[in-house]
């Protein structure tokens, strides 16, 4: 488990996290612009068609959540989603246990993302959650929550590897939000590289009597009009 | 049909604000594309509604219009600009040439749905069966959304008589008046998850959308759904769009 000194865990760090949380409490969602570049992006988008390394392939029509398909990776994880997943998680972590001190949530995540996966290996979440989805012209993901058993990291993140314009058009990421009597909708703009951080079910929201409130998130992707999309979802906890 | 919007210009515009609303255009419009659009998606794009000078005169509109602010939390963050209940003549001619191409598509949704309504030819007889049923408010407006505004997920169906297509339009012009600020669908089914749309507007393209509910074929025959819009947060400048219905509101 690298993370900490390879190239992509230390442009982790170089981002600026204050401004990262402020985006994530003002709007449930922050995009961290080009962390991948463009040859990884290839090198993981390349890797979808591959027999080995997937757990399993979904294909989406076929359970009603939309059109298009995804797999998700087997253990051991290719290194450089590894090291995004470990990286990623330790600034998430405190980020995660603010939120849950806010919503009144008992539960706090440990700093190290192999201490929070032994508590969901523990609790017989073992299997692997991070994947690759592919999309093409006409394919879209109905909106959703990544949830895969008890325990549950409150952030995620999904990584672009195509580019808008060039690879596909359509296909943007869409968020809504469901406070009571109110649901807002937002369109996520990416590039090829991109990584967009976002709140996998609830999170507290500015607004409301206590100038605080828990409104649920839910993400999916519009119809592309043409091309391909690949994306990496690189979710934190395991699935039962 | 070149025409000039009869109110009093709104302060800053020089002049009456003229707008080219074709309605010989209108006719020749590809419709039985724009029904199948419709049917498949529950949007049809009108591309190049408004040559650009005249989409940005009708955004300046607004400032001549009864303004009522979106409450942040609940329907929104921004302005919407209500018309009066009499629409400035030529766009009030160009939604009654609209809404005859419209009809036929919205009693075929009905009878796919099992309802028995069905819509008359001629919009003022629509416009007064509602009226007489108590349905008096004009709905149709401007919206001006600046920075980190926004438009809630909503829909305009109340009372008993109700256009299933309304037109939207976007009056400013993405990357250079704005940024953000896309227009957003949500399309429920029974028993499912939601799927989100994107409608892809420029500076000028209209749209037709389904105002609350079309019908879906599905294995079993048609069913129901239910659709929403609204407008994605505004990342910078100015987003101006028109929303503009065929029925009034109790």
């Amino acid at each position: 488990m690298e993370s900490g000194n390879s190239p992509a865990a230390d442009r982790i760090d170089a981002r600026d996290w204050a401004a990262i949380a402020l985006s994530l409490d003002r709007h449930g969602n922050a995009v961290l612009p080009a962390l991948l570049d463009a040859g990884q992006c290839r090198t993981l988008a390349g890797l979808y068609p591959r027999e080995d390394g997937y757990r399993s392939r979904i294909v989406m029509a076929r359970h009603g959540f939309g059109r298009g398909e995804y797999k998700y990776f087997s253990y051991p994880l290719p290194p450089l989603v590894d090291t995004l997943r470990h990286a990623l998680y330790a600034r998430l972590a405190p980020i995660a246990n603010r939120w849950n001190r806010q919503l009144g949530i008992d539960v706090q995540y440990p700093g190290a993302l192999d201490d929070f996966l032994a508590r969901c290996h523990r609790a017989g979440q073992r299997r692997p959650t991070p994947l690759i989805l592919e999309y093409g012209e006409g394919d879209y993901n109905c909106l959703h929550q990544d949830l895969y058993g008890e325990h549950v990291f409150p952030l995620q993140t999904a990584i672009l590897l195509s580019e808008p314009g060039r690879d596909f058009t359509g296909g943007e990421f869409v968020m809504t939000e469901t406070a009571s009597g109110s649901q807002a909708a937002e369109v996520v703009p990416l590039r090829q590289g991109d990584a967009l951080v976002f709140a996998v079910n609830q999170r507290p929201a500015p607004g409301g009597r206590t100038g605080m409130r828990r409104t649920a998130m839910r993400h999916g992707v519009s119809r592309l009009l043409s091309g391909r999309r690949h994306t990496l979802g690189v979710i934190f906890h395991d699935a039962s | 049909m070149q025409a000039e919007l009869a109110l009093d210009p709104p302060s800053g515009l020089n002049g009456r604000i003229s707008m080219d609303l074709n309605l010989h255009a209108l006719g020749r419009l590809d419709w039985a594309g724009i029904a199948a659009q419709l049917d498949a998606e529950g949007y049809a794009l009108l591309p190049e509604w408004q040559v650009p000078e005249q989409a940005r005169a009708l955004a300046g509109y607004a400032a001549g219009l009864r303004r009522s602010p979106l409450v942040d939390g609940k329907s929104g963050l921004g302005d919407l600009h209500y018309f009066p209940e009499e629409l400035p003549a030529p766009l009030a001619a160009w939604r009654a040439a609209l809404y005859r191409h419209l009809v036929p598509i919205a009693n075929r949704w009905s009878e796919r749905l099992d309802s028995a309504y069905r819509y008359p030819d001629d919009l003022a007889d629509f416009l007064l069966r509602g009226r007489q049923a108590g349905q008096t408010h004009a709905p149709s407006h401007l919206s001006l959304l600046r920075e980190d505004g926004y438009i809630a997920l909503h829909q305009r169906n109340a009372g008993a008589h109700v256009f299933p297509l309304q037109c939207v339009a976007l009056l400013s012009e993405p990357g250079l008046d704005h940024t953000g600020g896309e227009f957003v669908m949500t399309e429920q089914r029974p028993r499912m998850q939601s799927r989100p749309m994107v409608v892809p507007l420029r500076l000028g393209d209209a749209a037709l959308i389904a105002t609350a509910h079309r019908p879906v074929r599905g294995a079993g025959g048609d069913y129901r759904v239910n659709l929403k819009h609204a407008v994605s947060r505004v990342r910078s400048g100015v987003r101006s769009g028109l929303e503009l219905f065929f029925h009034d509101a109790p």
